[in-house]
């Protein structure tokens, strides 16, 4: 293994976001073959080494070494020109383009022909059955997030890197993604699989590197542990925090938010919400769960008055909101949790405490501030750093800050731990289980099942626009694959 | 009916009009609102005027697309480089390119007219059907005009593919603004044969109206900028046959085409027609985002 030269070297990389360093020195090499994982929780800077590593971010100080020549890209055209090619969390291509477009962008050629052939034949060796003709955004989030690995794959790269594009993936669906990178490093390919869940690395990774705020705090051969990554993750410090769910004491007989027969359309025309009922009441925190796509953003957005419900009713304690605006449900006391933190959680560009001061519509303590941020674990700890300067996963914290102000009647979250490392994950489901306890109607929209099962009275699963199934008892864990089964196959 | 038709894909205002409409949709096809147009073409067509006087015709076309791609650049420079924002730029710049054209005209005039160049029909009509075809051909069977439209659906995704997106954009302004160029040429030498201070003002928020009311599309902006010129150019009858005020006949090709984006907006057809999403989305690689 050492004698073979390494594909890439990374040569003490540093980037600094304002004063945030998002990587403090970071040095790793790729070989040939090999698959290397890299860990980290949120802020520990995975992402930002992917994207300067396809060119999206240039580095402060340091240099790349690419078949043993010193490079620095500029832009991920120089990149892929380089044989490297970035999966990311979030499928890269433009949804008003037909999959056929997407892939002659990619390889910079016209959509012809040929390439539609090329394309075809590809996707049916992969037994995938797509029409290349076919819009972006009639896709699925699944079959959008295989297309991004597919068009990476005909290019035939040489160091894939693939970040947390696998991690919201159904089993099975999943298993078919992983074994097409694995087979891809069979062939001689580098891959940087990167990820916050360590089971999902010890089972995809040769080599493992573990980054903590900017720092390689180890590096591992196969047959590690999952205690010792865990350590180096997290330091010393005990993070985790079983769940219990408390046995159901539910006074309230009437239902806070019931939705009833809400249809809901898409940018596109198309009903993405199709005749949905569902009832919560006071101290239930009920789940809906469902492949990414199949309409929970929709029912989230319509039920926080973002979205125009096109038909049936959505009642808050009796009355009547199906079209009150926004800012009138909040007032009544319904909070929605957005899933993307940068374009709707917070207000990009105003600090930390203006985005609190925001939520609440009023003045805003330090006290209160600081009580905030240390519950939350917001770092760096400063309420008046611009959001725009902290990570992802620090930026859906400061977001979640909406909840904590007052005690919500109903509580309407869309995959708020998306962005989360294990620990802020954990303390985000601890916050809204607390609120359900403390009497909130809780309703989770979710594209994760881990997130959900535990914690869940109810869980309803959602596919193509419809709740196909609720499944109600004591022990979800037990039904977690007859779940997965009505994800992927209703 | 036939000759009608002639008469107005021959018309030199039309003709120009086109020419204008179809630069606006490359640019805005690229993500990059438009709004410096009118400045651009106001100076452009002193610049094709003060050239022509001077240099004569061949030489004044050449001389006025590069003054014109000169103005195009400086609005690119604000957005693709400094990451200004779309609108005030645009707006910013427009007021430059109006005392601009009329310290180019005044300056450097001879005379206040020119002897219009005589173009048949055949080369007219040709000139701006060709001109369709070819936008129509780069932007939906060529690798550069995929990428030009990625960059105005989404360059984030464009920039992931591997497109640079400033480049691109840029790349987009240049095609664009050589028809833009040559339109404003064919309506100072062709058409008007004259200049006045702020000669051809107005046009420009004319040509971005027709190209966002044939939804950026340039098959669908030819029948539009026609029906356009058509009210524009012949109307005048009405005036003499039923004795409309002239106050209310000029006012009917605008309103003609207000009525044009209503019903293309207010129905589902521009849904079925892909408009650019990211339209003055001030792109700037090293955001933090998703």
């Amino acid at each position: 293994m050492m004698m073979r030269k390494p594909f890439i070297e990374v040569v003490e990389i540093y980037k600094k976001f304002g004063d945030v360093i998002a990587l403090n020195g970071v040095s790793l090499e790729i070989y040939p073959g090999e698959i290397l994982a890299v860990l980290g929780e949120n802020g520990s800077g995975k992402s930002t080494l992917a994207k300067i590593l396809y060119g999206l971010y240039f580095p402060d100080k340091g240099y790349i070494k690419v078949d043993d020549v010193v490079t620095v890209f500029s832009s991920p055209a120089e990149a892929k020109n380089r044989g490297i090619f970035l999966v990311s969390q979030r499928p890269q291509l433009v949804d008003d383009m037909s999959v056929l477009e997407n892939v002659a962008l990619f390889l910079n050629t016209s959509p012809s022909r040929d390439l539609k052939k090329k394309l075809e034949v590809t996707l049916r060796d992969l037994g995938m059955a797509i029409d290349v003709d076919r819009g972006v955004y009639t896709l699925s989030y699944t079959e959008k997030q295989f297309i991004d690995l597919v068009k990476a794959l005909i290019t035939q790269p040489r160091l894939l890197i693939v970040d947390e594009a696998a991690t919201y993936l159904p089993r099975e669906l999943k298993l078919k993604f992983l074994d097409i990178i694995k087979k891809f490093a069979a062939r001689g390919g580098s891959v940087m699989y990167i990820t916050h869940k360590i089971l999902e690395a010890i089972e995809m990774g040769d080599r493992f590197i573990v980054l903590r705020k900017g720092d390689v705090v180890g590096v591992f051969e196969k047959g590690v542990d999952v205690t010792t990554i865990r350590r180096a993750m997290f330091g010393s410090e005990e993070y985790l925090t079983t769940f219990k769910r408390s046995p159901k004491k539910i006074t309230h007989e009437s239902f806070a938010l019931s939705v009833e027969n809400l249809i809901v359309f898409d940018e596109h025309g198309k009903p993405s919400v199709n005749d949905v009922s569902l009832n919560v009441r006071s101290g239930e925190l009920i789940s809906i769960v469902g492949i990414a796509g199949n309409g929970q953003k929709e029912l989230g957005e319509a039920i926080a008055g973002l979205r125009k419900a096109a038909r049936g009713r959505i009642m808050l304690n009796d009355n009547e909101i199906t079209h009150a605006p926004a800012s009138e449900r909040i007032k009544k006391g319904l909070i929605y949790v957005p899933e993307d933190p940068f374009r709707e959680g917070v207000a990009m560009g105003l600090t930390v405490a203006e985005n609190v001061k925001l939520f609440s519509q009023s003045k805003v303590s330090r006290e209160l501030l600081d009580a905030l941020i240390k519950k939350l674990d917001v770092n760096p700890s400063n309420p008046f750093i611009n959001v725009a300067k902290l990570s992802g996963g620090n930026i859906q914290k400061v977001s979640l800050a909406r909840l904590l102000l007052t005690t919500p009647k109903v509580v309407v979250a869309y995959s708020p731990t998306r962005m989360l490392d294990e620990r802020s994950k954990t303390l985000t489901l601890s916050i809204l289980q607390r609120l359900a306890e403390s009497g909130s109607a809780v309703l989770l929209l979710s594209e994760d099942i881990e997130e959900v099962l535990h914690i869940s009275t109810r869980l309803g699963v959602m596919v193509s626009g419809k709740i196909v199934r609720f499944f109600e008892t004591p022990d979800l864990e037990s039904c977690r694959e007859d779940i997965e089964k009505v994800m992927v196959h209703a | 009916m036939l000759v009608e038709v002639v008469k107005i894909i021959s018309d030199p205002l039309v003709v120009a009009l086109v020419l204008w409409v179809l630069g606006d949709i490359f640019v805005e096809r690229s993500g990059v609102i438009n709004l410096a147009l009118d400045g651009i073409i106001t100076a452009a067509i002193a610049t094709a005027f003060v050239s022509t006087q001077n240099f004569g015709y061949l030489i004044s076309l050449l001389i006025t697309v590069t003054i014109t791609l000169a103005f195009a650049s400086l609005f690119m420079i604000f957005i693709n480089i400094l990451h200004a924002y779309h609108v005030l730029t645009g707006l910013a710049l427009n007021i430059l390119f109006y005392g601009l054209s009329a310290l180019i005209g005044l300056r450097f005039q001879q005379s206040p007219s020119i002897t219009t160049l005589n173009l048949n029909s055949l080369t007219l009509a040709s000139i701006s059907i060709l001109t369709v075809a070819l936008t129509w051909l780069i932007l939906y069977k060529t690798s550069i005009g995929t990428a030009i439209r990625a960059c105005g659906f989404n360059p984030r995704a464009a920039e992931h593919s591997g497109v640079k997106v400033w480049r691109i954009r840029f790349l987009a302004s240049v095609i664009g603004y050589i028809a833009v160029g040559i339109g404003s040429y064919i309506y100072a030498t062709v058409y008007r044969g004259g200049w006045s201070q702020y000669t051809g003002r107005g046009y420009g928020f004319l040509a971005i109206t027709l190209a966002m009311a044939s939804t950026w599309h340039p098959l669908l902006s030819y029948p539009i900028t026609l029906a356009f010129g058509y009210l524009y150019t012949s109307i005048y009858s009405l005036q003499l046959l039923y004795g409309i005020p002239p106050d209310v006949i000029n006012a009917i090709p605008y309103i003609a085409s207000i009525t044009i984006v209503t019903i293309v907006y207010s129905t589902p057809l521009h849904k079925k027609l892909a408009t650019p999403r990211a339209l003055g989305e001030v792109y700037f690689r090293e955001e933090r985002a998703a």
